[in-house]
């Protein structure tokens, strides 16, 4: 098989896979810690969100939010490489997509600064919605044509 | 072409996904001028945020949850190339009944009513994988 161009578009759809692996990396340790600081409750953390200390809760919040519109990201990316759509303009908006999301992440995991957590994911949202022109773009043109 | 159109359901979707984050934020800013939320917890803690935030919040979440498997079903039917006008209908059918419960859901919240659309896409779904189901089959038989 000979590498397609649109193909370039699974680059960053993996790139974003990856980051979602390492948050967990990133809970595992957390929660190691604060286990061996005696800061969890034992009676309640299988069932219990709240047997957990706020440190847990920031990662779960950013692993919850990474199966959010990251999940579109992943469906947009398959139909513009479907549409054969993923052009320049398409990989372009894909890596700054990824780009955004990882400064969201940083921000999310590093600190509680909700302006700059803020920023970044309305950055994203803004790059999502410019790929999901592009896929309408190609649909509404494919029927005209 | 023709199999290209089961995406256009999927990304009116997605559309519907993105306009509810317009409305999340219009709400969230409106509620943090009046003061209504808990400035030193709201970076965690989902009980910093009034009711009409955790509202939207909780729709949010929704349309990560069937409406993911819609996505997928959809791309399914698209990649064994077995978009055909019932599907199509099924698509928009499912996408209409998911404006209906957000609609449902970010006005009066009139419970009966939004689990009445709520089961309509469950249904609808449900059909779609059956077609994906049969197009298998079908493809098993040789026909």
């Amino acid at each position: 098989m000979v590498a397609m161009y649109g193909d370039l578009i699974f680059y960053p759809v993996i790139v974003l896979v990856t980051v979602t692996l390492l948050t967990y990396l990133h809970l595992l340790r957390v929660k190691v810690r604060e286990n061996r600081a005696g800061r969890v409750n034992r009676e309640r953390w299988t069932l219990h969100d709240d047997a957990w200390p706020d440190a847990v809760h920031q990662v779960n919040a950013n692993l919850r939010n990474q199966f959010e519109l990251p999940l579109v990201f992943y469906a947009v990316c398959f139909m513009l490489w479907a549409l054969e759509a993923a052009g320049i303009v398409a990989l372009v908006a894909a890596w700054l997509y990824v780009l955004t999301r990882l400064v969201h992440t940083a921000i999310h995991l590093g600190s509680i600064r909700m302006r700059a957590r803020a920023r970044a994911f309305a950055a994203s949202w803004w790059v999502l919605a410019v790929m999901v022109l592009l896929v309408l773009w190609r649909l509404v043109g494919g029927a005209l044509v | 072409m023709t199999r290209d159109w089961i995406l256009v359901p999927a990304i009116v979707q997605v559309l519907l996904t993105l306009l509810i984050y317009v409305r999340l934020i219009t709400v969230k800013v409106r509620e943090m001028r009046a003061g209504r939320v808990n400035i030193d917890r709201h970076g965690v803690h989902e009980d910093a945020w009034p009711d009409s935030v955790r509202i939207i919040n909780n729709n949010i979440r929704n349309q990560f949850e069937l409406p993911v498997l819609f996505y997928v079903v959809s791309m399914a039917l698209w990649l064994l190339d077995a978009v055909h006008w019932v599907a199509l209908l099924a698509a928009a059918a499912f996408v209409a009944s998911r404006i209906t419960h957000a609609a449902i859901h970010l006005s009066t919240n009139y419970i009966p009513n939004r689990r009445r659309a709520f089961t309509v896409g469950w249904w609808v779904l449900m059909f779609m994988s059956l077609l994906v189901l049969w197009e298998l089959a079908r493809r098993a038989a040789g026909l």
